[in-house]
């Protein structure tokens, strides 16, 4: 730490021989960060990083007997349609969302201002609500087949060929709609940022706007569409609901039936920390691309007239494609899921609903109050401090968002469950009844967990508020008087007010959507909406839960109107 | 009395030392400028003195007390130096009068009301009090901070770069007035920029900076005139340096002839150094003779908006000079230099 002299640092030196000298009311005392701002970032960021240390010490124990079993028989399968399920996703991700970005950021089409943003939508439908609507309308009884049967005279399934949605194929297929945004989003941030005289240049130089799309457009965006295929791997890897509806075992599905099923917590995590492999496989591909980011950085004086206006065929075309996406991504499942709702209203409305939902709202509320705290604190403690050393808490939380939520629960458990038999072992040495499970059996345990994966959220947005305020008006705040604790309360916190509020709602939301932890740490009789829902599709009757899943729709699509706002404040 | 006296401070910022045994005095209510390129630890200087970066070695008073050493730092809350910023640094989310009064502390409603109030017509802004700062233009905006800054009765005022943010029409006029404000109200100011125009304009007196160090310090003029260093002489405007040859204590031997110096040469008859001539000491006039004197040509010339800059090829080499007649190109031209103080430097670049 004595590299980094930094001012705060160097106030907590011992006092120096000077003061005494000095004799002044002055003094060169201890203004700085106090031992409490220190120990407590760095404790906070240990104790939200303790479950991963935790899962990789589980994983690395002895073999148990469960998972010996599953390395001989079925381990290579699942890692095999993991494999299949991730390229997949992402080869059609990037069919989907590559044209569409393109045709957002370089074309004009009517609507195109609505288009803009109706395409991030699919994001907000809980994927597994998706699955469901396509298997209704896509299986055998389903209104496609029997359109099908009707027009052309076929009798049964042996008459043709349909593909089944229940299969890996179909699982692709839907995560790729619900998931297709990230890389859309980020492509075309990156064809925005791109100077329209590149493009023009290419033209001149003789490219048709396909080839210019395919020589220009793409190898500078690649960046930034590595980013969206690794974000797009890492939420594929997670997803737990469409891989179980379809019954495509998975990794992830595996470590449910180990733990839920077997109750091992050995091979739970040894395939949990086969799936961290993976995500940090996906991190570091991820990282690797942005090295090469400074390669394409922005252009200066761009100017933003479109380099091609679209005539035709080619416009019906384009026009198309991305109502196409929008279409079966959300406004088609939307709309059923609305006819849902209105025709099962009687169902859905009843008493056990509104427990559910105080449930949810109660750990999600928690959850997101702790992660707002821990974002505060780690994120004035790094601006106080001002040194790499000071910016380590803050990144060591941030790690949790990157677990699937399955992983992070077995890394959540693993600690829990080791401080309840030594609470109980200690209770019971003082011949003390014992407490039972109270970290591992209750709701604490889907707090914690929502608080380690989700509390990054609130960071990101506590940090880059911070970032805004300009480092001229800490020294300005300085020389007039203020001690850095009157700094922080009269300069930064009203000032990243709005950033600590949309850091609490993005959590809020997170929370409340949280699916595959929830499941496997969710203590005995305890239902959140999402799991519920969840109960319902497994048990093939959405329809009488379909209002509380357009609830979580309808919260889906808040960080979603956040975000959008954000990005047309960035480009004006 | 001296208001900053800066002895022998260095400063290390993540290893890389940017200040080495600087040293610095500034007298009350003077004004000076630290004139240098970005890089030259301008900016670690500034922090340095308002208390957020602790020196490795080295000691900053003010007034008498030292305030910096290697063994503690006052905390800058504590030291009643007010500070200007190139970002202008106001708070976006208080109105023009929380901004002035925030570091008022104190001091009654009524008083603090009468202070802020006084503050904004010395800046001549009286009535905006109610704005806030994005409502405000750039020049605004910075006669808004000095105000905050001023209202707390600084014993000593950094300014950082404040007037690269506001366009070239007001800035001339800004700088004026703000020098004005602070010769009214007797403050001493630490004033920090790269704009040399600005810097002449602004200070007293000018303190030219390069790598984490003051190479020279002087009255404008005379750090124009007399150089120490070859790198200050360029740094202060440009020039072209001639090879020479010393003969008497007033003249010089150069491929353009003899050069007489206004003033004793410091040097020893024979000794060879580099002449540095200033555009505005040569003349030149249309050659009149077949066989000049000096094969010079005109190379090319650009007006400047008072007078040309011509270059003017001489053998092998080219001069740039200043004059106010224009000629054609290749016009053959006698080139000669005016009796002045001249600038000798060694093989080194120090001044003889």
């Amino acid at each position: 730490m004595k590299q980094v002299p930094t001012a705060l640092e160097a106030q907590e030196n011992d006092l120096s021989p000077l003061s005494s000298e000095r004799g002044s009311d002055k003094s060169f005392s201890k203004q700085g960060l106090s031992l409490f701002w220190r120990a407590g970032s760095w404790l906070l960021a240990l104790l939200l990083f303790t479950p991963l240390l935790a899962l990789v010490y589980e994983a690395s124990g002895p073999t148990g007997e469960i998972f010996a079993h599953l390395r001989n028989t079925v381990l290579g399968t699942y890692i095999l349609n993991t494999v299949l399920l991730i390229s997949g996703v992402g080869i059609l991700g990037l069919i989907l969302a590559l044209p569409a970005a393109w045709i957002m950021a370089n074309c004009e089409i009517p609507g195109k201002h609505y288009l803009q943003w109706l395409l991030v939508l699919p994001l907000a439908m809980p994927s597994y609500v998706v699955a469901y609507i396509y298997t209704d309308l896509l299986e055998y009884a389903g209104p496609v087949q029997r359109l099908l049967r009707d027009l052309t005279g076929w009798e049964s399934a042996a008459d043709y060929f349909f593909p089944d949605i229940r299969s890996l194929g179909g699982a692709i297929m839907i995560l790729a709609l619900v998931l297709y945004p990230y890389l859309y989003l980020l492509a075309r941030t990156a064809f925005l940022e791109h100077s329209q005289s590149q493009i023009l240049a290419s033209r001149l130089l003789g490219c048709s706007p396909v080839a210019s799309f395919l020589r220009v457009s793409i190898p500078m965006a690649r960046p930034a569409i590595i980013t969206g295929l690794a974000l797009m791997g890492i939420e594929t890897l997670g997803d737990f609901a469409t891989v179980d509806y379809f019954a495509v075992p998975t990794l992830t599905t595996a470590v449910y039936d180990t733990w839920l099923g077997y109750g091992s917590l050995n091979a739970a995590a040894k395939l949990s920390a086969i799936m961290l492999v993976a995500v940090v496989l996906l991190i570091s591909l991820e990282s690797y691309s942005r090295r090469r980011q400074q390669l394409y950085q922005k252009v200066t004086g761009q100017d933003h007239s479109k380099a091609f206006l679209l005539q035709g065929w080619k416009k019906a075309l384009a026009m198309f494609w991305c109502w196409m996406l929008v279409t079966l991504g959300f406004l088609l499942p939307a709309a059923i899921l609305l006819d849902y709702v209105v025709h099962y209203f009687n169902d859905s409305w009843n008493q056990e609903w509104l427990t559910y939902s105080l449930n949810s709202l109660k750990v999600s509320l928690s959850a997101a109050t702790l992660a707002t705290m821990v974002a505060l604190f780690l994120g004035l403690y790094q601006r106080l401090q001002n040194s790499h050393f000071a910016s380590i808490p803050a990144k060591l939380v941030s790690t949790g968002y990157a677990l699937p939520g399955n992983v992070l629960a077995i890394a959540v458990l693993t600690p829990l469950t080791l401080s309840d038999h030594g609470l109980n072992g200690l209770l019971m040495a003082f011949d003390l009844p014992p407490v039972g499970l109270i970290f591992s059996g209750s709701i604490f345990a889907i707090v914690f967990a929502y608080t380690v994966r989700f509390s990054a959220v609130a960071v990101g947005s506590v940090e880059s508020s911070l970032g805004r305020v300009s480092p001229s008006l800490d020294m300005a705040s300085r020389t007039l008087g203020c001690k850095p604790s009157e700094m922080v309360r009269r300069v930064h916190i009203p000032m990243i007010r709005k950033g600590l509020l949309t850091g609490f709602l993005l959590v809020f939301i997170e929370s409340m959507k949280e699916l595959p932890a929830t499941l496997l740490l969710r203590p005995f009789g305890f239902e959140s909406l999402a799991t519920r829902v969840f109960q319902f599709v497994s048990d093939e009757r959405l329809e009488q839960a379909a209002l509380a899943a357009l609830i979580m729709v309808l919260a889906g699509l808040v960080p979603l109107i956040l975000l959008n706002r954000s990005l047309e404040a960035e480009q004006k | 009395m001296t208001a900053l006296t800066i002895a022998g401070l260095s400063c290390r910022y993540e290893q890389t030392e940017v200040l080495s045994n600087l040293s610095l005095e500034v007298d009350e209510g003077e004004i000076v400028c630290l004139l240098g390129r970005s890089g030259c630890g301008k900016t670690t200087l500034l922090k340095a003195i308002s208390g957020l970066l602790q020196p490795c070695a080295g000691t900053i008073s003010l007034h008498g007390q030292v305030v910096s050493s290697i063994g503690g730092t006052l905390p800058p809350e504590q030291r009643g130096i007010g500070m200007i910023f190139q970002d202008y640094a106001l708070f976006p989310h208080l109105t023009v009068f929380h901004n002035i009064a925030f570091g008022l502390r104190d001091l009654s409603r009524r008083d603090t009301r009468k202070r802020v109030e006084d503050m904004l017509e010395l800046v001549n802004l009286s009535g905006l009090d109610r704005r806030y700062p994005h409502e405000l233009s750039g020049g605004q905006q910075q006669r808004v901070a000095i105000a905050r800054a001023l209202a707390n009765n600084p014993s000593l005022l950094l300014l950082d770069e404040p007037f690269s943010n506001i366009d070239s029409q007001v800035r001339q006029r800004l700088v004026r007035e703000v020098r004005d404000i602070l010769k009214q109200q007797k403050v001493t100011g630490l004033f920090v920029t790269h704009n040399r125009d600005e810097g002449f304009a602004f200070a007293d007196s000018v303190a030219i900076m390069h790598d984490g160090n003051i190479l020279q310090r002087g009255h404008s003029f005379d750090v124009y005139n007399r150089p120490a260093s070859r790198f200050v002489a360029e740094f202060m405007g440009s020039g072209n340096l001639l090879p020479c040859e010393v003969i008497n204590s007033r003249s010089v031997s150069t491929p353009l002839g003899i050069v007489e110096s206004s003033s004793d040469i410091s040097a020893d008859p024979g000794q060879t150094a580099e002449l540095f001539i200033r555009p505005q000491m040569f003349s030149i006039e249309r050659c009149q003779c077949e066989n000049p004197l000096n094969p010079a040509q005109i190379k090319s010339q650009q007006f400047m908006g008072t007078r040309l800059r011509t270059e003017v090829r001489l053998k092998e080499s080219v001069l740039v000079v200043e004059n106010s007649t224009p000629f054609p190109e290749s016009t053959p031209v006698d080139i000669s230099v005016q009796p002045h103080e001249l600038l000798l430097f060694d093989q080194k670049g120090y001044s003889l």
